[in-house]
């Protein structure tokens, strides 16, 4: 009896939402604690109450109650009071009965799930349209039903003092380096974090140092990503409630590998990488390449240019390097305003962006036609990207060059490049530098790279270090 | 200690930038030059020019933009102070990135225009790929003139050269150029000469230069024959050649198919052998008429005949009136004799060398005229 | 995971250093020593820098991942090794103090005509510092990425400089009987070589060391083509009397020229200043790390960073003390000189000593 009251209480202290409903038998009472919000209450009636009441008269322990009258698929005993809290905040049903000392934890977790539906983040023409959704469950199965291997593994976590977010580490065992594996285990066993509620917070957290710009973990919204990822040896890390996963380690050139490039025409595949890699480039400098010409170095351009140059910029009252740093403001403006928008003022932006600031700001003569062409061209080549997180640092960093060009011109431009160049070759990702393949080069790693081509390259990627470096 | 210094250094960069930019200045507040002239009047040196105007985009309509330029004018008596005298009358600093052409006047060619090269080479912004060319007029007159084809006057003598040089008709002589051809031992070389004709600017021949200094001009219709030498380009080379035969005249166009100049050194004289494969195409001929095979082998020898008198001609020039070695024989010289080369003057041994020239010349089509009409059609 | 320098790595390093600053001025040079056929000294200092550079590299295998402050302590006694080591971080201390200055002082002539020398130098200064503090695997990356650009920018200017030249520029190529005077040449040249002595402060490691002496001494036969490739394009532009008088050859080769078939980008200079700014970084940057990886080895209680901190300070300081170019000019002379000891001599006794050791141990 005295169980029974330490465990009443014991429930009550938890939340006061915890229901405790008692089923009266011959023998002595059970009882059902369960959180109302979490749980399945039809489950719980169908499947507990009603075959429990239906042996009203018998003589029933925890064991049988368990093994032959309840009809719940995932459910197990435990005698261990301190679990009680974390089970049934995580919704499960809670069964004992006064004469035991085990409790039965039934899982009769109900969760708000979406429907699988096409990505939006990864969209692509041509590769699987089912995206993860933000029940890990759901994700884990997308996983499970491309890789049928047995040595698929998923390590679960449970992370965050309050939230107690599921997070699930899936790799393949006999192909990724187990360094990996032990790093992010580690790292995710130092955390000391009151809730995840997004990806974004591991995310952080696997950085090696929090100032670090560039992005090393990969996000992944479609599941055929990162199963092509775990199948390369690669970790992908799912956390509950979050449709993004996340993929370690990345590394600099993969952020612009499409997974449609394996898919697609071989050559074209190679095309779009040097496309991707240009538009990296012209991202970054295209402004600062205008204000070093137009204010330093005019004499680098044939005399042709030059006139045409100096005839565009002769009504505009701003000095070159004020225009670039407005225009790629007000660009940037743009593609933050166009974000929050709700769709339906959507195109309202395009029409803000072309004919106002575009068109009416020409003709004004505040600015010249030049940099709206270069600003344009920078801010669409920063779309092309197929994972947006390796250009948001870019972003910030344009505004550094054009700082450092306005001030020094082709020397600035360079050292602000330079920066840049040491900061991502300082980087390192689970050991792996950031640069691989590029530096050091691989020049088999560059050539599978660019070729992305399944039946060319026999062999995984050199700098992952996998075990099985074979593809078979 | 490390935190402290990165914001001591984040100070620093932030003061460099607000009082840097020591070298910022927008193109659009320079002085865009297009031409420049160079001469002197009086025992002072004249420099004139076309500065571009720029119009604003709304202005400049359907007008090409390279038609809008201003004149400038300025006299001292050194470069330092003609250039410190126009400094002071404008507006915004001078931008020589753009200059086309630098125009010698006559006057000043013949004092010598070594040191105007020696002014471009070392000023930073200043091209050394700007065309040079000697002026029949003085050149502040000639950049003032109207060219009636809506370009400015730089642009159009660059682009009359620029044609006439890929047509093999004209040497394209860069600054760079013409103070490499000073450096090489006491010779001499040719530049475009252009001046006013019938109201037009043309090109009217090629200045010879020796020590830097203007000596005689070339006529442009004598020019071929050095032109067989100087030419840079052979596929380019389109020399014409009208041979007159009994009562027919054959209009011919010469290429160059193979050029090979070898100097020997015998008994203290060089010889310098000239071999030229002369490729001709029969344009045209005045009156339709049988070409025999027979006529073509004494036309190929007529031709041949004409170009090596040409090239005689002018080299015989060179080494009697000039005594220079305008072709650059000079170098060929040194590469195959560097030994006699370095002991020796060349410029002292050129007028006595020996000249021996070989032409051959084939015509190798006749520009898909059938010659070997059948008889019998003529004669109906 | 335990990070490594790749050969190609070491191999671009060393790269880096040597390049530097010699690409601009290294026709002048060549030209003024030889003419049309300086090329051929080039290649004796080629190969008798080749064989300093297996001395070296040699001497370091026998000590996989010492640098010469180490071995030089088990090779002599520690005074002398101090006095080495001593000598060593001096020498380039000051070699990057002057190459920082009359690089500073070329950029000030050629291309930002305004600003103050001591702005060129402070930015440079401060992002070589930010290079350093992340020491030799993340310098090793940097080159190698630099080293490929360089390469890659500078193959493409040399080919076109030679579109532009002219073969006749070129002649007389070799002369038999020359022979004599083209060795006898090359002791002015191999100086733009020096920089292979960076190998005694790079850790190497042991295994596949035919791999090591494949990639390094393959580096220098490279550079050796590469120099004879700047050399003769600007000579086949220019012509090799013309050329003696510029400093920035190279530069001033490319300003006299204009390819009209590449359109906007037919003016080179703008590419070749961005490639050899890069190029003179990495050599400023190896020289930084060599002085401040030596002088931290002797005050092992002080950390890497403030080392780096107080060397890029006090080198600003020191790299404006000279007056003039001409001035800074000489003193690279003089460091130039020292840079024999350091590559050949230094290394030459203690590779003696180790192989008299070894013998000794062997017959013992």
């Amino acid at each position: 009896m005295n169980q029974k009251k330490l465990w009443i209480e014991k429930l009550q202290k938890i939340d006061d939402k915890v229901l405790i409903k008692k089923i009266s038998m011959d023998y002595g009472d059970i009882f059902l604690a369960y959180i109302p919000l979490l749980t399945d209450r039809k489950m719980i009636s169908e499947y507990i109450i009603k075959p429990i009441l239906n042996k009203k008269s018998e003589k029933i322990d925890i064991e049988k109650l368990l093994h032959s009258i309840i009809y719940i698929d995932d459910a197990f005993s435990d005698e261990n009071i301190e679990k009680l809290e974390e089970y049934i905040l995580k919704g499960n049903s809670i069964i004992f009965c006064s004469y035991s000392k085990d409790y039965i934890v039934a899982n009769t977790k109900k969760t708000q799930k979406r429907a699988v539906s096409p990505p939006e983040l990864e969209t692509t023409l041509r590769a699987p349209k089912d995206a993860f959704t933000e029940s890990l469950e759901t994700n884990l199965s997308l996983i499970r039903y491309r890789i049928k291997d047995k040595s698929l593994k998923m390590d679960s976590y449970c992370i965050g003092t309050r939230t107690k977010t599921d997070v699930v580490m899936v790799y393949i065992e006999d192909i990724v380096n187990t360094e990996y594996v032990q790093e992010v285990k580690e790292k995710l066993s130092k955390v000391k974090i009151d809730g995840i509620l997004e990806s974004g917070y591991i995310q952080k957290i696997l950085l090696n140092n929090t100032f670090d710009m560039f992005p090393q973990t990969g996000i992944a919204e479609r599941s055929d990503t990162v199963c092509a990822n775990i199948l390369e040896g690669k970790i992908g890390i799912f956390i509950e409630g979050s449709n993004i996963a996340l993929v370690v380690p990345k590394i600099f050139i993969e952020f612009l590998d499409a997974g449609e490039d394996h898919y697609d025409n071989l050559y074209l595949g190679i095309f779009s990488k040097f496309l991707r890699v240009f538009s990296l480039f012209a991202s970054l400098l295209l402004s600062s390449l205008y204000v070093a010409i137009v204010s330093f170095h005019t004499d680098i351009l044939p005399p042709q240019f030059i006139l045409a140059l100096a005839t565009s910029r002769i009504a505009v009252p701003f000095n070159s390097i004020v225009e670039a740093i407005l225009m790629e403001l007000i660009a940037e403006i743009l593609r933050e305003a166009s974000i929050r928008l709700p769709k339906q003022v959507g195109p309202a932006i395009g029409i803000v962006g072309a004919i106002v600031i575009g068109q009416a700001a020409v003709a004004a003569g505040v600015i010249s036609p030049l940099i709206v062409i270069i600003v344009s061209l920078s801010m669409l080549c920063s779309f092309v990207a197929p994972d947006y997180t390796i250009m948001s640092p870019i972003r910030i960093l344009k505004f550094m060059i054009i700082f450092l060009t306005g001030i020094l011109g082709l020397f600035g431009l360079v050292m602000g490049f330079t920066l840049i160049v040491i900061h991502l070759s300082s980087l390192t990702t689970l050991g792996i530098p950031y640069l691989s393949g590029l530096a050091p080069l691989k020049i088999k790693d560059i050539k599978h790279y660019l070729l992305s081509e399944i039946t060319l390259s026999k062999k995984r990627p050199s700098f992952l270090k996998t075990k099985d470096q074979v593809r078979k | 200690m490390l935190k402290k210094a990165y914001e001591i250094l984040i100070l620093i960069i932030c003061s460099i930038a607000l009082v840097g930019c020591w070298d910022y200045r927008d193109i659009d507040q320079k002085c865009v030059v297009v031409s420049i002239g160079v001469d002197k009047v009086k025992n002072m040196i004249e420099f004139s020019g076309e500065v571009a105007q720029f119009a604003s985009s709304k202005e400049k309509g359907e007008k090409a933009q390279v038609a809008n330029v201003y004149n400038m004018e300025s006299l001292g008596k050194t470069f330092g102070e003609a250039r410190k005298n126009y400094d002071s009358s404008n507006p915004f600093p001078l931008f020589l990135g753009a200059a086309r052409v630098v125009v010698f006047g006559q006057d000043y060619a013949k004092e010598g225009i070594g040191s105007y090269l020696n002014r471009v080479d070392r000023t930073t912004d200043y091209r050394k790929t700007v065309l040079a060319v000697v002026s029949k007029e003085k050149p502040s007159i000639l950049l003032n003139t109207d060219t009636q084809k809506d370009i400015a006057v730089g642009f159009l003598i660059e682009n009359i050269i620029g044609y006439l040089e890929n047509k093999g008709r004209s040497i394209y002589s860069t600054v760079g150029d013409l103070l490499s051809d000073i450096e090489l031992q006491q010779a001499g070389y040719v530049m475009p000469y252009i001046g006013m004709k019938k109201d037009n600017i043309s090109y009217l021949g090629l200045a010879v230069m020796k020590d830097s200094k203007l000596i005689d001009i070339i006529d442009e219709k004598n020019t071929q024959g050095m032109l067989y030498l100087l030419v840079k380009n052979l596929s380019s080379f389109e020399g014409i050649e009208e041979i007159e035969n009994k009562n027919n005249k054959y209009s011919f166009l010469i290429s160059i198919k193979k050029r090979k100049i070898k100097i020997d050194y015998e008994k203290n004289i060089p010889v310098i052998y000239i071999d030229l494969d002369l490729d001709a195409q029969l344009s045209y001929q005045y009156y339709r008429e049988h070409l025999h095979k027979k006529n073509i082998e004494k036309l190929e020898k007529e031709i041949s005949k004409k170009q090596k008198q040409k090239i005689q001609q002018i080299i015989q020039k060179a080494q009697k009136e000039y005594k220079c070695d305008i072709f650059g024989f000079a170098e060929y010289f040194r590469a195959q004799h560097i030994q006699e080369y370095e002991k020796m003057k060349w410029r002292e041994i050129f007028p006595n060398s020996k000249v021996v020239i070989r032409v051959n010349t084939k015509i190798i089509n006749t520009n898909l005229v059938n010659q070997n009409v059948k008889e019998k059609v003529t004669e109906e | 995971m335990k990070q490594t320098l790749t050969h190609r790595q070491i191999s671009f390093i060393v790269f880096g250093l040597v390049v530097g600053y010699g690409l601009i001025n290294l026709p002048q040079k060549v030209a003024e020593s030889g003419g049309t056929q300086g090329w051929v000294s080039l290649v004796f200092a080629t190969v008798f820098t080749m064989f300093f550079t297996y001395i070296i590299l040699s001497l370091s295998l026998s000590y996989p991942n010492q640098t010469i402050d180490e071995y030089s302590k088990v090779l002599m006694n520690s005074f002398f090794s101090y006095i080495i080591v001593i000598f060593y971080i001096i020498y380039f201390f000051i070699s990057f103090c002057m190459m920082t200055r009359i690089t500073c002082e070329t950029i000030k002539l050629t291309i930002l005509t305004n600003t103050p020398i001591w702005v060129i130098s402070l930015t440079l200064l401060i992002v070589v510092y930010y290079a350093v503090i992340h020491k030799i695997f993340t310098i090793g990356r940097i080159c190698e990425i630099y080293g490929m650009m360089i390469i890659t920018g500078s193959i493409f200017l040399f080919f076109a400089i030679f579109l532009e030249g002219e073969w006749i520029h070129l002649l007389p190529f070799f002369e038999v009987q020359q022979l004599p005077k083209y060795i006898y040449n090359s002791k002015s040249i191999v100086f733009s070589f020096l920089g292979i002595e960076i190998l005694t402060i790079l850790p190497i490691q042991k295994k596949d060391n035919i791999h090591v002496y494949k990639y390094v001494l393959g580096m220098i036969l490279f550079i050796g083509f590469f120099y004879i490739l700047d050399v003769e394009a600007c000579i086949a532009v220019m012509g090799s009397e013309n050329i003696i008088y510029y400093h920035d050859a190279l530069l001033a080769t490319l300003r006299r020229i204009d390819i009209k078939e590449l359109q906007f980008i037919r003016r080179l200079d703008g590419i070749f200043i961005i490639v050899w700014i890069m190029s003179i970084f990495c050599s400023v940057l190896i020289e930084v790390y060599a002085t401040v990886h030596l002088i931290s080895k002797k005050f092992k209680n002080i950390s890497f960073s403030k080392i780096a901190v107080f060397v890029s300070i006090i080198g600003f300081f020191i790299s404006l003390l000279p007056m003039t170019f001409m001035q800074t000019e000489e003193i690279l002379d003089i460091v130039s000189k020292m840079g024999v000891l350091t590559v050949v001599v230094f290394p030459t006794i203690l590779f003696i000593i180790e192989k008299v050791k070894k013998n000794v141990k062997k017959s013992i």
